[in-house]
């Protein structure tokens, strides 16, 4: 421990600094040689000179009375002229002259005392081009130098002794010397150390680490002054030097240094604290900043996530109102269509049996078709208010969608306004898909009406079907049927397009529209197995495309004539319905073709007697009935009885859960009002399978 | 009662006095003489007249040795401690004028229209110091020799031509009575080349620059009329008529009156000590005459004002002070310096009418030409300096000449003509 505490060179120093100054209080005489010292001045500004008041200062001056008080010593300044002042110390004429630079001509003729106190040189300044390592390397350089200067003779002198060979460039000026180099005149300068500090940054230079002509300046004292005052001023003289804040070092850099005091310590200290607290202060403040910057950012997403939120919870509630409207008007419409449609069931089928009676005139005739005209429109009114009520039933069948769609034709022209023009285009020998109908009739008025809102100032409306073959390769791909719905409307923003099949997402005005079309239109796409896809330019217009599997069934739907009166049958029926009326209607109807019918007025019967009865070729039911048994629960277990029995499901009342019934084999739904000729034409398909 | 007026007077006039002392100005200044006592002596005194000569202004002096006196004035100039008066080489005028050590004197040029032009340093139009004496230089030599070799002895209106001096030379070579025929001071460095041997060159009708632009030197340090002196110069060191330049004799003095040399061209202020030894054998002779008329050196040490000074009316007014005629005569019998003005010269022991130098006064006042007024002077002098060293050593005369005149036009390119800022 104590090894490494004295190796430590500062340790040492500062050690053998105070033990020299003990050393020199102790042991040096004081006031051993003269009363008052004579101190020699003479003017050499700023090494030594007189103040405004005409006292000696300077860097001499106030080393001179720091050591000689240290020493206990008065003394009194003797002006004179340098020379004189060298001539009256060599007599005995002053005790002390300052500011002499040693020589060793001077040496032989006073006492000087060792410690040099300043230190001068003249320094080299060279173009960046010349490397000066040593003073020998001016051999063969050009030199510029300030004429008549002590530089050059110095220079000169030099050249001379060490047998140098360099061409001096002379100038008028100091900077000159310094100018020679910068244009190319002069490899280096030897200029006064001074200037050459402040030319020290100036581009194409440099300094070399290399002093020239360095030059010591002690005091001197007469050549028979006692040894001990020699010591004694040697000794101060060191301590000055090696004290930390002494008088020398405050006239150093007063005076003689380039360079600023350093600061005291106190004050480093004090500034270091400030600036670290100040440094403390602006971490703590930048990063409280950008926490509550984050924090900020946070809460402003979260206010905009609340918004989102907010704005998708009135838009669901918004939808879940309509929905429930909605749904109270389909309850309303759906339930009253049910009675309805029993009742034109009943009408129906009285009108048919009527017009199949052969002594009924041309009148009567006449006027049982007018009735059961009417009777069907009144059916189709009914199915409207269902599909309005969203109670349609809704069934996938096999359709050929080119033929749905020009159904549909004159209903999407009255869709759009009169600056909206609308063509259709449909491919030709186009193949069947399996969709249901009300729901891609309903996709497409959606994706109408949308382009319809895109174009406000009018435009073009196009829906083109086509089919794709299957790419040449892929051996489980299918053809597809497409639907192309474009319009020359304002277009969707790239960064929205991804957005548009989102529930409840819309670019229209608030209450223009719920934000569930396009949503709706994709649910039944791909629950038809199809694909949606949209493309749009900004300002051009939009492509909504909708593609369906081809399949190759025989279309179901179209049936554009009535089937023919005359196919019958003689199997045996199970009839099960609960409207008494309907009931008797159906009976008649399908005993006067041949069947064998067997009636039941309810599910449990129904099941009862398809237990006890066994034969039944065909059930013909109601889907909507009192008790326990009904509706597709009845369907299954009836054929469950049956095993397998051909099927026929009547419903009047869209609310019934079918989905399960669709894919039983010969199973067929149909909607009440049926006429007789259609329901036989089901029923004898259905047996001759 | 008479008593008690007496200490009254007394008193009041003490307290004016003190009063008076008190509101003077200080005026600091710095001269170069501080190794010359008398010369020191005389300054002093001139200093203390002016201090008591009136109430505003009081000068304190402060001298240098001449050795390090320019670089204590370039150092106080980097560092802003130039005093308010200053000494100054008439020379270096116009290069400390250009560098902004000094300003216009503010005086009635009046004042100096009589002087010597050599000692009124001038630059682009302005005063800008005052010198108090002009140094001229001459040939040294005794009667006796003269007559001894058959030569003619020159006049003022009759100087030694080219011929002559040669014959002059060769002769006393021949006789072998000296060592050196002619001791052209070449020991001496520095400003004795330009301000001595530079006569030669102009009297040949070369000179160290074109003083019709101070651009350029080319023509005039090169052309035919230079190279032909440097040709008779080369030729005085390999014919042995003067020592080699390294062999020259320092004590130029002692070299002349002990027959070392036959002949001196040196200045004015060692002819009393020459007169003192040889008595009237002594003779001071004008310049040859190479072709362009007899040539010789002028200059002297003036006074100006600090460009930092901020009283330049004190320091003007105490220019005006001392170049009064009584301190010119002053100097000139103390020192043995030639006075600037006719009126001081024949009111001097010296350069009086009977005086042993009065032939100076003429020979300044038709011999002497000013240095080149040009801030590139210090430069100049420096490139002639080496160039007739070199041409000494055998150098070859026009590649000498041609490289010196490189130099000075480099130079004065270098600092974009010296033009005034």
């Amino acid at each position: 421990m104590l090894g490494n505490i004295f190796n430590r060179p500062c340790f040492a120093t500062a050690l053998l600094s105070v033990l020299l100054g003990i050393v020199g209080t102790i042991a040096l005489p004081t006031q051993a040689w003269a009363e008052t010292l004579r101190v020699g001045y003479y003017d050499n500004p700023p090494k030594i000179f007189r103040d405004a008041e005409g006292r000696p200062t300077g860097f001499w001056p106030e080393v001179t009375e720091a050591i000689l008080s240290d020493l206990g010593y008065e003394f009194e300044y003797i002006e004179c002229e340098w020379e004189a002042c060298l001539e009256m110390v060599k007599m005995g004429q002053l005790d002390l002259m300052p500011d002499v630079a040693f020589s060793e001509e001077r040496a032989k003729q006073f006492q000087f005392i060792n410690e040099a106190l300043i230190y001068s040189w003249s320094t080299i300044v060279a173009a960046e081009r010349v490397r000066i390592k040593t003073l020998s390397d001016f051999d063969g350089k050009r030199i510029a130098v300030l004429a008549n200067s002590i530089q050059e003779r110095n220079l000169s002198r030099f050249l001379r002794d060490e047998r140098l060979k360099a061409k001096l460039i002379w100038t008028s000026s100091v900077q000159g010397a310094v100018d020679a180099v910068l244009v190319g005149d002069a490899d280096l300068a030897i200029t006064n150390t001074f200037f050459a500090v402040r030319m020290a940054e100036q581009d194409g230079l440099y300094i070399p680490e290399l002093p020239f002509e360095v030059n010591s300046y002690h005091y001197i004292v007469p050549p028979d002054a006692p040894h001990s005052f020699v010591q004694a001023l040697n000794l101060a003289s060191y301590r000055q030097q090696m004290t930390f804040g002494s008088a020398f070092h405050a006239a150093e850099y007063q005076w003689i240094s380039f360079h600023k005091a350093p600061l005291p310590s106190w004050l480093l200290t004090a500034c270091m604290v400030v600036v670290a607290a100040l440094l403390l202060s602006g971490t703590l403040v930048f990063v409280l900043r950008r926490l509550v910057q984050a924090r900020t950012a946070d809460l402003a997403k979260s206010l905009e996530a609340l918004k989102s939120e907010m704005n998708l919870r009135q838009k669901a509630e918004n939808f879940a109102l309509e929905t429930q409207k909605f749904d109270a008007i389909g309850r309303l419409v759906g339930g009253g269509a049910h009675d309805f449609n029993n009742l034109l069931s009943v009408i129906m089928g009285n009108l048919e049996l009527l017009k199949e009676q052969r002594d009924l005139d041309a009148s009567s005739l006449r006027f049982a078709n007018q009735a059961l005209s009417a009777t069907k429109r009144g059916a189709k009114l009914t199915y409207d208010l269902l599909s309005f009520g969203r109670r349609a039933q809704l069934v996938p069948q096999v359709l050929r969608i080119d033929l749905v769609l020009q159904g549909i034709e004159e209903l999407l022209r009255r869709t759009l306004p009169e600056n909206i023009s609308i063509a259709f285009s449909y491919a030709p020998h186009l193949k069947a898909a399996v969709v249901d109908q009300g729901q891609l009739e309903n996709a497409v008025l959606n994706l109408v009406v949308n382009a319809r809102d895109a174009m406000p100032d009018g435009g073009r409306l196009t829906i083109l079907v086509r089919s794709i073959a299957p790419e040449a390769g892929d051996k489980t791909a299918t053809e597809q049927i497409v639907i192309d719905v474009t319009d020359t409307g304002s277009g969707i923003q790239e960064e929205t397009l991804g957005k548009v099949f989102e529930p409840f997402f819309t670019t229209k005005e608030v209450d223009k529209g719920s934000g569930m079309g396009l949503a709706m239109v994709h649910g039944f796409v791909t629950q038809s197995g199809g694909k949606i896809s949209i493309r749009s330019s900004p300002g051009q217009g939009t492509t909504v495309e909708l593609r369906f599997p081809a399949v190759t069934g025989v279309p179901e739907q179209i049936e554009g004539n009535e089937p023919p009166a005359g196919l019958l049958g003689n199997e045996k029926i199970l009839l099960v319905e609960d409207d008494a009326d309907v009931r008797e209607v159906l009976s008649q109807r399908l005993t006067a073709s041949g069947f064998q019918v067997t009636e039941a007025c309810d599910g449990a019967t129904a099941l009862e007697l398809a237990s006890s009865q066994p034969g039944f070729a065909l059930v013909v039911t109601d889907l909507t009935m009192p008790g326990e048994i009904q509706g597709v629960d009845l369907v299954h277990r009836i054929r469950e009885k049956t095993k397998g029995c051909p099927t026929i499901v009547l419903t009047g009342y869209g609310t019934d859960r079918l989905e399960s019934l669709v894919e039983l084999p010969s199973c067929l739904l149909l909607s009440k009002p049926v006429s007789g000729p259609h329901l036989i034409s089901k029923i004898r398909s259905l047996l001759d399978r | 009662m008479t008593t008690r007026l007496g200490f009254c007077v007394t008193f009041l006039v003490s307290v004016t006095l003190a009063s008076l002392a008190r509101a003077q100005t200080e005026l600091s200044m710095w001269y170069h003489g501080s190794q010359n006592q008398t010369e020191r002596v005389i300054i002093t005194g001139i200093v203390e007249d002016f201090n008591a000569s009136q109430s505003d202004w009081k000068v304190t002096l402060k001298s240098f040795p001449e050795g390090s006196y320019n670089d204590s004035v370039v150092r106080a100039a980097l560092t802003g401690n130039l005093p308010d008066i200053i000494d100054v080489d008439a020379p270096v005028v116009a290069n400390w004028a250009w560098q902004g050590y000094l300003q216009p004197l503010d005086i009635d040029e009046a004042l100096v229209s009589e002087f010597l032009p050599s000692t009124v340093g001038r630059w682009q139009g302005e005063v800008y110091s005052v010198g108090l004496w002009e140094a001229a230089v001459a040939i040294l030599t005794r009667r006796s020799i003269l007559d001894k070799h058959g030569i003619r002895l020159p006049s003022l209106a009759q100087p030694w031509s080219a011929t002559e001096f040669e014959e002059a030379l060769l002769r006393i070579k021949e006789s072998g009575d000296f060592d050196y025929p002619l001791d052209l001071g070449t020991a001496r460095q520095g400003e004795w080349f330009p301000y001595a041997l530079s006569p030669f060159l102009q009297s040949f009708g070369g000179d160290l620059v074109d003083r019709s632009t101070y651009l350029s030197a080319q023509g005039v340090l090169n052309g035919a009329a230079a190279l032909k002196f440097g040709k008779w110069w080369q030729s005085l060191f390999d014919r042995g008529l003067v020592p080699a330049i390294e062999d020259a004799q320092k004590d130029r003095t002692t070299g002349l009156i002990d027959g070392t040399y036959a002949m001196a061209w040196n200045g004015n202020w060692t002819v009393l000590d020459f007169i003192a030894a040889h008595g009237e054998d002594a003779l001071f002779l004008p310049a040859p005459d190479f072709g362009q008329g007899g040539v010789i050196g002028a200059g002297s040490w003036q006074f100006g004002v600090s460009a930092t000074s901020k009283h330049v009316a004190g320091a003007s007014a105490f220019v005006e002070f001392a170049i009064q005629d009584r301190y010119l005569t002053e100097i000139a019998n103390e020192l043995g310096l030639i006075p600037p003005t006719l009126s001081a010269a024949r009111a001097s022991k010296n350069y009086g009418p009977d005086g042993p130098l009065s032939g100076f006064v003429d020979l300044s006042r038709k011999q002497a030409l000013v240095r080149p007024v040009s801030p590139s002077y210090v430069v100049i002098a420096k490139v002639f300096e080496r160039a007739l060293v070199q041409i000494a050593g055998g150098a070859d005369v026009k590649e000498a000449l041609d490289e010196a005149t490189t130099d000075i036009d480099r130079d004065i390119l270098r600092n974009a003509g010296y033009a005034k800022e």
